[in-house]
């Protein structure tokens, strides 16, 4: 395992050469349009998971709503290629930018208050956004859902099976270059110093608050875009698709990948997309089996698969009420 | 140690299935069906249904000699947790499987439109035994429905209502989904062409248990009648707790409501409701008992409408099947558009241009904690 | 109408109200959002059924069963999971409710199926009817029953030694057990008792909408929580008070706005008041 982790380390250029070819084959070498589409998916999970991690595992702040970002940006787009009868590439970016607003509207009413009040906001937020969705009906068509977005077209060429493969990859690697970025930049430093200890950070004339709403917009952001493709590739978007329950798999994705780490998140979607579909001939038993693993591993091991050792892992401060 | 107990669970689980799988790859000439169905999750009574009726169709039809001298039918079942995302990647999963050649499901409409796309470009067929959505079925040649659009049954209910039952003003009530609003529509327009009024609208949305708030609400509308837009499993409760309002009020509502359970959960609240169906457990027809006798004797409980739509969905596509001449996924398609008064248990089927079927309903009463015929 | 509303918000928030307590005791003591408070609610209308099923139909029965059910399972989890998870991030034993929740849910899907399994009507009859508004006996005896669970609570929160004990804990960790208290055997019992109540609301909920099905407890859990975090999530009485009020905000919601958005009413009135009142209504203040 470490001598893996020193070999990707001392070889960049290497590993990313043998990373692109190992992406660029994949779809051949699955040869089988189900394994590209789960493949897909993972793509999206891993844009969704690694932003989600920039809130829980860089900053250290709870968000339990992260599929309402992604559903704004689902429907953004969705509404506007079909109402509006935009090009999908303009409304990728849009989408994503009005999750971003919508992220730094909640992020500027919540985040001076306690961690656990920024949890419950966006829990709500995301229940608000469903229900919105499912009332609004003269805007969002309610229950009914948007049927018949459009398949995006590049030069003429229209976008197949292999197409939203490799867009959703190329996606994903830029969400992830940008937040690797990011995260070894001033900024990165300014959230990790939040995370370990917000008092110390303040007093080092970190801007702890503007920080935070900085992290958590930019999360929103790739949460949008990561919606806007999800409506074009599904073509069909619902509220159904944006529940609680959505927000719950991505933290879990999250947290069994390891927080604050690159390539945790990475792992987390890889592995609660594929696993249920593995298990898909055990029919019912299938969420009870889901369910168990997922308590095992974090029982096992708390700070996820690939997790930073030694920060979420150890008691970040004694059990114990702090008195400021 | 703990990462080897991990990379161990994780390992297992993920080899544990290549063996499972290995076995059900039969090397005949049966042919290859695949179900959707929302086997897990919170609608995952409809899909074990459709589970069970789909099987006993099989056995039935197996038994029977099968279908194009001998073939017999083996089935793959996929879980869509009612979800449509779910559904969608099952239907990447079937096409993909050079041999499925034709698929039943899924349960809701928005799951059956989600997977949608993927099945007319590959070319498959989607039966659909309970998706009514008015834009499913037209949205591709290779998109069917058996249970039939609220259009239809819709001014079918405003009839028995109004020319029946002599109401005048109705409250609806209605669960807030595609299926819902599209029931509560299709009613009220035609109640309100028959002369009626309706004189309030609410609505609830899935999960919910309490009624009643909006009961409340409504009771104060001096309707003389209420429509339900709900499954049994709300109806029951949304009695209940009307009775316990002491609102004394005709009921009626559309044909999800038809199912035992809607009397063994609402108790004598349900008493006197007036529903509809295209099928009814209590019917002398040969075929029809047999069904209903083996599911209860296998499973406990009589089959409900949507179990029995799901039976003639399979018997439908080996009709289909048989008629092709052939299991060419297109064939099949051609021969199912021509389908025309087959004999299904819960009402004939016949498909308009758009792949919805035209469906005859029969009207009920529940007396006595039974449901009988409503003359 | 508004009389009518009033009853049928106050009875609906006995059951938030109790539900809503079992988010604040655990909360209270390790600062965890226990997400599968909603699924002990579900576990504890199950026995309640049971019993009703199996041995007798006494809605009192069902009651003490259902809290039963509901006070082995806290203890449950907490001994085997939570416990082990005490010192690490919270939100890994945050996921772990979660999973648990999940767990639970489709475990008993799978032993029981999916569909809604009947709840005998108890004590339907219509106590009295006061101009068009009518009161059922089961309205009475479910919010009797509520009332008094609330009172026993309190006095064992403050006229016991193992309220004592849950209330240092809650207080300070670490400094109870420096003061020798039995830190991991409070925590059980708090568990426990959390389940309890849970387990209560599951049975009450089930006699009043006449329905038990594994899934009920997701969004009644979910409104509890909003309910409990009005309260400043660690107070009882804040956790009771929020429960009643969101009872009436709901019901008074359906009838003024509209039943679309009976499920966010609470969460948006409660929202708007924690940018207010960030430490909720009965909250001690901290940071």
């Amino acid at each position: 395992m470490n001598t893996l982790r020193d070999l990707i380390r001392s070889r960049p250029i290497v590993t990313a050469a043998v990373v692109t070819v190992f992406l660029a084959a994949l779809p051949f070498l699955l040869g089988n349009n189900y394994y590209v589409r789960v493949a897909t998916i993972v793509g999206i999970y891993v844009i969704l998971v690694s932003s989600l991690n920039i809130i829980i595992g860089f900053t250290g702040m709870f968000s339990l709503g992260h599929a309402a970002f992604y559903g704004i940006g689902a429907y953004t787009s969705a509404m506007l290629t079909t109402m509006a009868g935009w090009n999908f590439w303009l409304a990728l970016p849009v989408a994503g930018i009005v999750a971003g607003i919508f992220g730094t509207l909640i992020g500027l009413a919540t985040l001076r208050l306690r961690a656990v009040f920024l949890a419950f906001t966006t829990l709500g937020f995301g229940e608000i956004t469903r229900i919105v969705i499912l009332n609004w009906r003269s805007f969002t068509r309610g229950p009914m859902g948007i049927a018949g977005v459009p398949i995006p077209t590049l030069f003429g060429w229209t976008f197949d099976r292999y197409g939203y493969y490799y867009l959703v990859v190329v996606l994903a690697a830029l969400t992830v270059g940008i937040i690797y970025r990011v995260y070894h930049s001033r900024v990165g430093r300014a959230l990790v110093a939040i995370r370990e200890d917000e008092t110390a950070a303040r007093s080092m004339g970190v801007n702890v608050f503007g920080y935070k709403v900085l992290a958590f917009t930019f999360a929103c952001v790739f949460a949008g875009i990561a919606g806007s493709f999800f409506a074009h590739f599904q073509r069909f978007v619902s509220a159904d698709s944006f529940a609680n329950l959505e927000s719950f798999a991505i933290i879990t994705m999250v947290a069994l990948g390891g927080t604050g780490s690159i390539f945790g998140p990475i792992l987390g979607a890889l592995i609660l997309v594929i696993l249920p579909e593995v298990f898909r001939f055990l029919a019912q038993y299938r969420g009870v089996i889901y369910g168990l693993v997922l308590i095992l591993v974090i029982v096992l091991k708390p700070g996820g698969l690939a997790g930073v050792k030694g920060i979420f892992e150890k008691p970040k401060t004694p059990k114990r009420r702090k008195r400021r | 140690m703990r990462r080897i107990v991990l990379v161990s669970i994780l390992a297992a689980a993920l080899v544990v299935p290549v063996f499972a799988t290995g076995q059900t790859e039969a090397a005949d000439d049966s042919i290859h069906v695949a179900l959707s169905a929302p086997i897990t999750g919170d609608w995952s009574e409809y899909g074990v249904n459709f589970q069970r009726s789909v099987e006993m169709a099989i056995e039935a039809i197996n038994a029977d000699g099968g279908v194009l001298g001998g073939r017999t039918f083996r089935l793959s079942v996929g879980d869509t947790k009612g979800n449509p995302q779910e559904s969608a990647t099952l239907a990447q999963k079937w096409t993909s499987d050079d041999s499925i050649v034709a698929q039943i499901g899924a349960f809701s409409s928005s799951s059956s439109m989600a997977a949608q796309p993927i099945y007319d470009a590959a070319g498959m067929v989607q039966l659909s035994p309970t998706a009514s959505h008015a834009d499913y079925a037209k949205g591709s040649p290779w998109s069917f429905g058996i249970v039939g659009t609220q259009a239809g049954e819709g001014p079918f209910n405003a009839a028995f209502a109004y020319d029946d039952l002599d109401l005048r003003k109705i409250a609806v009530l209605h669960l807030n989904n595609d299926w819902g609003i599209d029931t509560a529509k299709y009613f009220s327009e035609a109640f309100e062409s028959e002369g009626g009024e309706i004189v309030g609208t609410e609505f609830y949305f899935d999960g919910e248990s309490d009624f009643t708030a909006v009961l409340t609400k409504l009771k104060d509308s001096d309707a003389d009648g209420l429509f339900i837009a709900s499954f049994y499993n709300d109806g029951a409760g949304i009695n209940i707790q009307r009775d316990r309002l002491d609102w004394d009020v005709t009921v009626l509502g559309p044909t999800s409501l038809y199912s035992p359970q809607l009397i063994s959960l609402g108790g004598d609240s349900v008493e006197g409701l007036y529903t509809a169906t295209g099928f009814f457990a209590e019917d002398p027809d040969p075929r029809l008992r047999a069904y209903v006798e083996g599911f209860t004797e296998k499973y406990g409980d009589p089959p409900n409408f949507h179990a029995a739509l799901a039976y003639d969905a399979m018997f439908l596509l080996a009709d289909a099947i048989e008629r092709a001449g052939s299991t060419d996924r297109e064939a099949i398609r051609d021969a199912l558009a021509e389908t025309s008064d087959f004999p299904g248990l819960a009402g004939s089927i016949t498909f308009t241009e758009r792949g919805d079927a035209n469906k005859g309903y029969s009207k009920l009463t529940i007396a006595d904690g039974r449901f009988i015929p409503y003359e | 109408m508004f009389l009518q509303q009033l009853v049928n918000g106050i009875t609906q928030g006995s059951m938030f109200a109790l539900l809503a307590i079992s988010f604040a005791i655990v909360y209270g003591t390790l600062r965890l959002v226990n997400f599968a408070t909603g699924s002990l609610y579900m576990v504890g209308a199950f026995a309640g059924w049971m019993i009703v099923q199996f041995v007798t139909a006494n809605l009192f029965l069902a009651i003490l069963a259902g809290a039963v059910a509901g006070f082995i399972m806290g203890f449950v989890l907490e001994r085997f999971a939570f416990r082990a998870l005490r010192g690490v991030a919270r939100i890994a034993s945050l996921i772990c409710t979660i999973g648990f929740a999940w767990f639970i849910n489709e475990l008993m899907t799978v032993l029981f199926g999916a569909e809604r399994k009947a709840m005998p009507p108890f004590y339907s009859d219509t106590a009295f009817v006061i101009s068009g508004v009518s009161v059922s006996w089961l309205q009475i005896i479910l919010v009797a029953v509520a009332v008094v669970i609330l009172v026993l609570l309190q006095l064992l929160i403050f006229r016991t030694r193992i309220g004592l004990a849950i209330r240092a804990v809650s207080l300070d960790f670490k400094t109870a057990g420096l003061m020798g208290i039995p830190i991991d055997r409070v925590i059980s019992f708090t568990f426990a008792l959390a389940g309890a109540m849970a387990g209560i609301s599951g049975v009450l909920a089930s006699a009043y909408y006449n329905a038990v099905f594994p899934f009920m407890g997701n969004i009644a859990g979910l409104k509890s929580f909003s309910a409990a975090v009005f309260g400043g999530l660690t107070s009882i009485p804040g956790a009771i008070l929020g429960g009643y009020l969101l009872g009436l905000v709901e019901n008074f919601g359906v009838q003024v706005i509209s039943a679309g958005y009976r499920d966010i009413i609470g969460f948006v009135i409660m929202v708007v008041f924690l940018l207010v009142r960030p430490q909720g209504l009965l909250g001690r203040k901290s940071s």
